[in-house]
């Protein structure tokens, strides 16, 4: 329900023209198995969000790997030696290519 | 001692979970002045440190990722570096998250300030494989970098020998500042073009124009005040190049990506690190919150076996002999100032004093589980129960250790940072019912209800709670609108707890109880004296049992006498003066069996269970409001604070009297 929510408000926002090109393959950092890797092609136009993404190290063009998912609740990722818990809201904001 | 010429200021500066109030503590020890940043809520911490012939007086700036965002924070630490101009900054970083300590450097670099960075945790990143040369990062940053583990209190002096060096050679220091991506770079000078000779004195141009382009709230609205009719060619820029936020961040990425390129060694494959292996049970659904569950067992069950006798212990023989002389002893007082002394002061301090036990452990299981890098997994396990109160998962522990005591749970909110949020715990939290409410309950609910007392106990704390959850959504509705505040918490490394930190953390949350919310206790507990003792003397001729009296037609609607309207009245001071009020009240004599024959038969069910759940959530003691004034900075929030309980407890015993009525319970 709540994913559902969060999903609509996230096509309905603004996207930066100059990201990497999305690719079919391109999803959802929420929807990133745990265990699996991705790099971040796509950043919310949210300054005040982004922004702390941006300063715990999520930008584009960076590998992260999400160590859990249980597709409920918050999810843990790691990115250049720093672990960060992300609420789903949080995560399905960010587009990442699967490695 | 010394003359102004030798002493400076050096700002400490660091992301949070870096190591950076260990760095702060090992060079200041227990010479540490706390007070709180101007206008703000915010601690500050100053301390000196002589290094040499010079007294560095040492600022410790609140720890932040970046100085993007707008947290208060944030704007701390750059209001200090721009308009306070400390000599140096020190920039506290750690080796096992370097690119992300280094996002803080990039952003300090644009300040009109010099840098030194110390490498923290070299030990840390060693075991894990991961090697930083020092001399190299210094190299590319053109910043004196120094290793070190402060843990072990490793390098910290050289960090102050640096600090002390640059400030003394200020023309030695050249940094390598990062700039914007190189496709961004025309709109960026276009932009400073625009402000430069409208941007305020201690501000630099660039610096300006970066953060107008990141968004930001306060700059931004600086120079639209500055500038006037020039806003609208800016405004113009920032709206075609919305997305040059990015290119600001990306700018810094690459930049840092240059600086540790040639300084970082990372091992190939990734490490099983001792991190991962304790997360793979402490994060985990179930597992993790199972940990969780045996870790808050362990704490109160501590507090059982250690804390309550303590309190016991400290009330019987310290508090109630010092009455008692007084009392027995001091009869040459006259009496006004004999009941004074035994009856206010006397109760103020043993209120304090006796919370003393419960609050040190308290305070020193929150420190080791925080200095141990657990609390943040135990946000992490019970985010998703806190959701629909507009909390995170940080808000879980200082609420849960409400049952312990509400004190300790007000103060433990300082760990959220996000300040509504905090608000709303600190709101919250008194609901809760504490083990001095549970006492008053588990001895009148079997004089109420005999055989059933066990249910009756179990459904009021069940009420407790959902009257809890009900008003955080109200005032989440209320406060937040509803809204979400984003969840992203940094999960630090696990290390091995250093004793020094913790124990700085316990003394120092112990003196502010004390100094802040003990002197309100004391000069409450005096004026609640004062109240219950004149003009007549005994407590039902006294202004508070007057007042007692005049509640009488609003506990009629909840079947209950004035009596005991005033023992409610009187728990304010403390929870368990309940019984020794209707003790007295209803001249029992001696305290259980005399107050059980007493009031036995006195009440109807209906009256019996309202009383005891306008008794769960009557208005908090006041140790409990003291500290909501003292963390919430604002008696406004603590009036309310107790107007809201008031109206909730009275409006539950009202409806719970009346539907108990309606069912048939209203009779003996």
């Amino acid at each position: 329900m709540r994913t559902k929510h969060f999903m609509t408000k996230f096509f309905t926002s603004k996207f930066c023209s100059e990201n990497i090109p999305l690719d079919t393959t391109d999803l959802a950092l929420s929807d990133l198995p745990g265990g699996t890797r991705g790099t971040i092609s796509r950043m919310p136009h949210c300054h005040n969000l982004t922004n702390r993404f941006v300063a715990l190290g999520l930008v584009l063009g960076v590998e992260v790997k999400v160590i859990q998912n249980y597709h409920h609740g918050p999810l843990l990722v790691e990115v250049n030696g720093t672990r960060l818990a992300l609420g789903r809201g949080e995560a399905a904001k960010i587009w990442v290519r699967a490695a | 001692m010394n003359s102004a010429a030798s002493s400076m200021t050096i700002a400490l500066a660091g992301q949070p979970n870096v190591g950076k109030s260990t760095v702060f503590n090992t060079l200041t020890g227990l010479g540490q002045y706390v007070s709180n940043w101007p206008g703000k809520t915010c601690e500050q911490k100053t301390g000196q440190y002589y290094y040499e012939d010079v007294c560095v007086h040492v600022v410790d700036l609140p720890g932040t990722y970046s100085l993007t965002a707008n947290s208060v924070e944030e704007r701390i630490t750059r209001d200090f570096i721009i308009n306070c101009g400390p000599e140096v900054v020190v920039v506290v970083v750690d080796a096992v998250s370097l690119e992300r300590g280094l996002y803080l450097v990039a952003e300090l670099l644009c300040l009109p300030v010099r840098l030194v960075v110390g490498l923290n945790r070299v030990d840390q990143a060693a075991q894990q494989g991961i090697k930083v040369e020092a001399h190299v990062l210094q190299a590319a940053l053109g910043v004196p970098v120094i290793a070190m583990t402060a843990s072990r209190g490793e390098g910290v002096e050289g960090l102050v020998a640096a600090a002390v060096q640059v400030a003394r050679d200020p023309e030695a220091w050249k940094p390598n500042r990062p700039g914007i991506q190189e496709d961004h770079r025309p709109v960026l000078e276009a932009l400073i073009r625009l402000i430069a000779d409208r941007v305020p004195e201690s501000y630099p141009p660039e610096w300006v124009a970066l953060k107008l382009l990141e968004g930001d709230d306060e700059v931004t609205e600086m120079m639209r005040s500055q500038l006037g009719e020039g806003w609208a060619g800016v405004h113009t820029i920032l709206v075609q190049h919305e997305d040059a936020f990015l290119a600001v961040a990306g700018g810094r990425y690459e930049w840092i990506g240059r600086m540790v390129r040639a300084a970082v060694v990372r091992p190939k494959a990734g490490r099983v690190t001792v991190t991962d292996r304790i997360d793979r049970i402490a994060t985990h659904p179930i597992a993790g919150l199972l940990l969780l569950l045996l870790i808050l067992g362990g704490v109160f069950w501590m507090t059982y076996i250690i804390g309550s006798p303590l309190q016991a212990w400290l009330e019987g023989h310290v508090v109630q002999t010092a009455a008692t002389w007084v009392r027995s002893e001091l009869t040459a007082l006259p009496a006004a100032l004999n009941g004074l002394l035994a009856g206010g002061l006397i109760t103020g301090v043993g209120t304090v004093l006796t919370l003393l036990p419960i609050l040190i452990i308290f305070f020193l299981v929150l420190g080791v589980l925080e200095d141990v890098g657990y609390m943040a997994r135990a946000a992490y396990v019970m985010d998703r129960f806190m959701h629909p109160m507009g909390l995170h998962g940080k808000s879980f522990l200082p609420i849960f250790l409400g049952f312990g005591c509400n004190v300790p749970a007000i103060m433990g909110t300082r760990m959220i940072e996000a300040p509504k949020a905090r608000l709303i715990t600190i709101l919250v939290a008194p609901i809760v019912p504490c083990t001095a409410r549970m006492s008053v309950m588990a001895l009148l609910a079997p004089i109420f209800f005999g055989q059933e007392a066990l249910w009756v106990i179990w459904g009021l704390v069940a009420l407790t709670l959902l009257v809890m959850a009900a008003v955080g959504v109200g005032l989440h509705q209320f406060l937040l609108g509803g809204e979400q505040t984003a969840f992203i918490m940094e999960l630090p490394l696990y290390q091995a707890p250093s004793l020094r930190t913790i124990a700085q953390g316990v003394w120092q949350r112990t003196v502010d109880f004390i100094k802040g919310a003990g002197t309100i206790i004391l000069v409450v507990s005096v004026l609640l004296w004062a109240l219950s003792t004149y003009p007549g003397g005994t407590i039902d001729s006294s202004f508070l049992g007057w007042f007692g009296q005049g509640l009488a037609p609003v506990g009629k609607w909840m079947g209950l006498d004035w009596q005991m309207m005033l023992a409610l009245l009187t728990s304010f001071v403390r929870k368990e003066n309940t019984i020794p009020t209707l003790a007295v009240l209803y001249e029992a004599g001696g305290e259980s069996a005399g107050l059980s024959a007493a009031l036995a038969g006195r009440l109807a069910p209906a009256a019996g269970l309202a009383f005891l759940a306008v008794q769960m959530l009557f208005i908090p003691c006041v140790a409990t409001v003291a500290t909501i004034r003292q963390e919430s900075g604002s008696w406004r929030w603590t009036l309310l604070s107790i107007l809201l309980l008031l109206v909730i407890s009275m409006l539950v015993g009202i409806g719970i009297y009346q539907g108990a009525v309606w069912l048939g319970w209203g009779m003996n």
